[in-house]
């Protein structure tokens, strides 16, 4: 199930929440998970039992390891937690890679395997790396193991966060499975949150979905250097405001229930420089790769080169989690090259440089990134760079991209805006200001907002818009 | 305070639509949107397993969410704000909806050769074809700057350039252009109204060699100034303006209208029962039908108000054949078959998407029939796939 669906906002929504708030507190846990189970199982009901073997595995793993860590028998211990890691590991490489290696092993003459045709389990890679924090942190004992299989499996499949992230570790929230208090603030503050990310993901998102959807399949006697610009940053939109705006909604909704997920997005495209860049970007896959591989394999702490590989190994990873394609890989690899190029010497440079030239340097490899990661067929990746630079045999300028301009051109700015901080600075100092006043004022004038959205959302999920799933192949 | 204010706020407007979308009745029909709605899908085990329960559960949800119209208007609007002017294949264009037109050379040189096989392979049949531009053409000028749209001018151009010579085509863009300032198109729909069939009608009597009945002739009727056309489905928006339908009415005239295939037949060629359904242009020959048989009872009538001339009642010279033509149309002619049956003792009209039993020139041997009308939109014979059924 979506968040941004007519079934979720008023049929799972609010089920789930009174049924949650009737609940005694001991079983809030339980029915927490057999909802998040139904809201999993919703339109691919088989791979419910995937994710639950996952569990199993991850549960009786952390209580072996953290047996043989009390016994002090730390050779034994790691071998569970190493078993975990493969188990895990093996599903999701079993689920989400097992065809593209065949796929490229088939490419090697004389060789054919037969492909299995698996759909990928929804979320797969996001839970899968969840379950490893677990192994991994009752390991470290950085976390103490959960005695109850509801707790864990509550954590798992807790449905703000299971299909699109942000992944929530365990040691953020092993206190919270067992003890939270949801209250009116946190509520309110879910609230807000939660409306954000609708907004941002139905109203910004999906039409900037559109225009990139149009855009890339136009036909080259139509097309021209200009539209295939705005079609690589209308991309560049869709992916900010969809990926972020779910993690807004994740987030509202994990406080509606008490919990508290860490920040995920902290406005990616305000960044001078591609390091700050990954800084603000999935801030929880970027520091999930750096303490559970970076760091593991040494970090910089053993000499240049380590450190070179380190990080290789950690961007060849981070490119291929987004998807098992080659494309995906390339990107990761091209942030390798740019990172390594910042930290050698561009990023002192950079800081030393006015800052609208850091910031459209920044731009310009973001965007171009996002471009690699669009397109999956080297074909059409191959156009749409051509066309961009001017290779493609393209006019600049015609009648359509005028018409595209003046339909889209105010969505666009209003978007760009959208995608730093000031929209929300100057609602904040205005919201405070009235309430100096009056405090019940500031919570109308807010409710008035929240209203706003929702039926503008509401509007264009009714009228079934375009409204695409983007993390399918993560 | 804030806190719980915007809690209130949310919860209270979260309950309104699921209550609501319990409470209120599912309904089976869109009027607004010109189609039918999902209903609550089937529970079985199977059905949930397979995911088709969820599919079904969530077009019910979206499409039985209360207040469903005003949403939907809701989010044109946005788009209208944000100044987008082209929606489900549609242009706002200055107060009118206008479809647009890309043109199709693969789909009009596959229709041109079958009607030019037709023609050629039938040396006996004489055939006229009243080719009609769309409000796209017409009102070019009303559509939002650099609109993405082809010109049907050029498609004219070039069917005239390609047609069989054997093939009388007839073009009454200029006709249409010269009246744009009356009411000829709907606003809301894809249709002309019978003003612009009437002009359509005029032009073909005169390349029929007929004579077209006068304007006088006619009770012209505004019977309904509420109807919503298609285009206003696709892209329905607040405050549109609903068109009017107009009727020509030959009170002299009386008609035997038969739908073959539905069998039942009415003495009129409005049928005013499909006046209160949604889609109103119906009201002309009962919308759209494989085969109609239109019998005009007064042709021989010496009072039946036909200033004919050539053709006086009861001329025995006038070869039977004259007196009777198959006309090959798209839903255009709808409007224009009331006026063109005063001037035939009998009409077979042809809808080449539903008819299919025979071929046109089958049909023509078999009725003995030599004459054949053809009365073909451009958005239509760029788009149809049905043509091969002529032959």
């Amino acid at each position: 199930m979506l968040f941004s669906s007519i079934t979720f906002l008023f049929a799972f929504l609010p089920a789930v929440l009174l049924v949650y708030y009737i609940s005694p507190r001991a079983i809030k846990n339980f029915v927490l998970m057999f909802f998040s189970l139904i809201f999993y199982a919703w339109g691919e009901p088989k791979y419910v039992f995937v994710m639950l073997a996952s569990i199993i595995v991850g549960y009786v793993m952390g209580l072996l390891t953290d047996y043989y860590m009390k016994k002090e028998k730390i050779k034994a211990a790691r071998w569970m937690v190493a078993l975990a890691v493969i188990i895990n590991l093996g599903i999701l490489f079993f689920f989400k890679y097992m065809g593209f290696f065949t796929e490229n092993i088939n490419k090697i003459p004389h060789i054919h395997i037969k492909a299995l045709e698996l759909s990928l389990p929804l979320g797969i890679s996001f839970y899968t790396f969840q379950i490893l924090t677990y192994s991994v942190d009752v390991y470290r004992q950085t976390a103490k193991p959960q005695k109850n299989i509801i707790n864990l499996a509550t954590y798992i499949t807790l449905f703000p966060q299971l299909i699109a992230g942000p992944i929530v570790r365990y040691e953020t929230v092993a206190k919270q499975l067992e003890e939270r208090k949801e209250n009116i603030d946190d509520f309110g503050e879910g609230v807000r949150r939660f409306v954000t990310g609708l907004g941002k993901k139905v109203l910004i998102a999906n039409m900037a979905g559109e225009i990139f959807d149009t855009l890339s399949k136009l036909p080259n006697e139509q097309n021209t250097v200009l539209l295939s610009w705005i079609c690589s940053v209308a991309f560049t939109l869709q992916i900010y405001f969809d990926f972020s705006g779910y993690s807004d909604m994740a987030i509202g909704l994990g406080r509606m229930f008490g919990f508290r997920f860490l920040e995920n997005f902290d406005y990616p495209y305000i960044s001078k420089s591609l390091t700050e860049f990954w800084r603000r970007w999935h801030i929880s896959l970027s520091s999930w790769f750096k303490d559970y591989v970076y760091i593991p394999l040494g970090g910089n702490r053993k000499g240049k080169a380590k450190t070179y590989r380190n990080l290789f190994v950690v961007w060849f990873l981070t490119g291929f989690w987004h998807g098992a394609s080659w494309n995906f890989i390339i990107w990761g690899l091209y942030y390798f090259v740019l990172l390594m190029i910042e930290k050698t010497w561009l990023l002192k440079k950079l800081e030393k440089a006015p800052k609208f030239l850091s910031h459209l340097y920044a731009l310009f490899f973001i965007n171009f990134g996002w471009v690699i990661f669009a397109y999956d067929k080297w074909g059409a990746l191959k156009s749409a760079v051509k066309n961009m630079f001017g290779f493609g045999g393209l006019t600049v300028f015609n009648r359509y991209t005028a018409y595209m301009l003046l339909s889209y051109g105010l969505f666009l700015i209003i978007a760009f805006v959208a995608a730093t901080p000031y929209p929300r600075l100057l609602a904040g100092k205005f919201i405070t200001k009235i309430e100096d006043k009056k405090s019940s004022i500031a919570g109308v004038v807010e409710g008035v907002f929240i209203i706003c959205v929702m039926l503008l959302s509401t509007a264009f999920l009714a009228s079934e818009a375009f409204n695409p799933f983007l993390y399918f192949r993560f | 305070m804030r806190n719980k204010i915007i809690t209130i706020i949310f919860i209270v407007y979260i309950l309104i639509f699921t209550i609501g979308t319990i409470v209120a009745k599912d309904r089976a029909f869109s009027d607004m949107e010109n189609r039918n709605l999902a209903q609550f899908p089937a529970v079985s085990v199977k059905s949930i397993f397979s995911g088709d329960f969820s599919d079904g559960f969530e077009s019910y949800m979206s499409d039985q969410i209360i207040f469903k119209d005003f949403l939907v208007k809701l989010k044109v609007g946005e788009n209208r704000v944000l100044n987008q002017t082209y929606i489900n294949q549609t242009y706002f264009a200055d107060g009118r909806y206008i479809r647009g037109y890309k043109e199709n050379f693969i789909q009009i040189d596959r229709n041109l050769g079958f009607v030019n096989e037709f023609a050629e392979n039938n040396p006996e049949l004489n055939i006229t074809w009243l080719m009609v531009p769309n409000a796209c053409y017409v009102y070019n000028d009303s559509l939002p700057p650099y609109a993405d749209v082809d010109d049907q001018a050029m498609t004219i151009k070039y069917i005239e350039k390609n047609v069989s010579e054997r093939i009388n085509f007839v073009d009454v863009s200029d006709e249409l252009v010269s009246a744009k300032g009356d009411y000829i198109y709907y606003n809301t729909d894809h249709h002309w109204t019978m003003n612009g069939a009437y002009i359509g009608y005029k032009k073909l009597c005169k390349e029929l060699g007929i004579k077209a009945m006068s304007k006088d002739t006619y009770d012209i009727e505004t019977v309904r100034e509420d109807f919503y056309g298609t285009l206003y489905s696709d892209a329905p928006v607040f405050g549109t303006e609903p068109d009017d339908i107009i009727l020509y009415k030959n009170d002299t005239g009386k008609y035997t209208v038969n739908y073959v295939n539905e069998d039942f037949t009415q003495d009129s060629l409005y049928n005013y029962d499909k006046l209160n359904i949604k889609d109103k242009y119906q009201v002309y020959l009962d919308g759209n039908h494989a085969i109609i048989r239109i019998k005009n009872n007064s042709y021989y009538d010496d009072n039946r108000g036909l200033d004919t001339g050539e053709r006086e009642s009861g001329d025995a010279d006038k070869s039977a054949s004259s007196d009777r033509v198959i006309v090959v149309k798209d839903s255009y002619a709808h409007s224009l078959l009331p006026l063109l049956a005063d001037n035939y003792e009998e009409i077979i009209v042809v809808d080449l998407r539903y008819y299919h039993e025979k071929t046109v020139s089958d049909l023509a041997k078999e009725e003995g029939i030599t004459d054949i009308i053809m009365i073909n939109n451009i958005d239509f014979f760029n788009s149809d796939d049905n043509f091969l059924w002529l032959m």
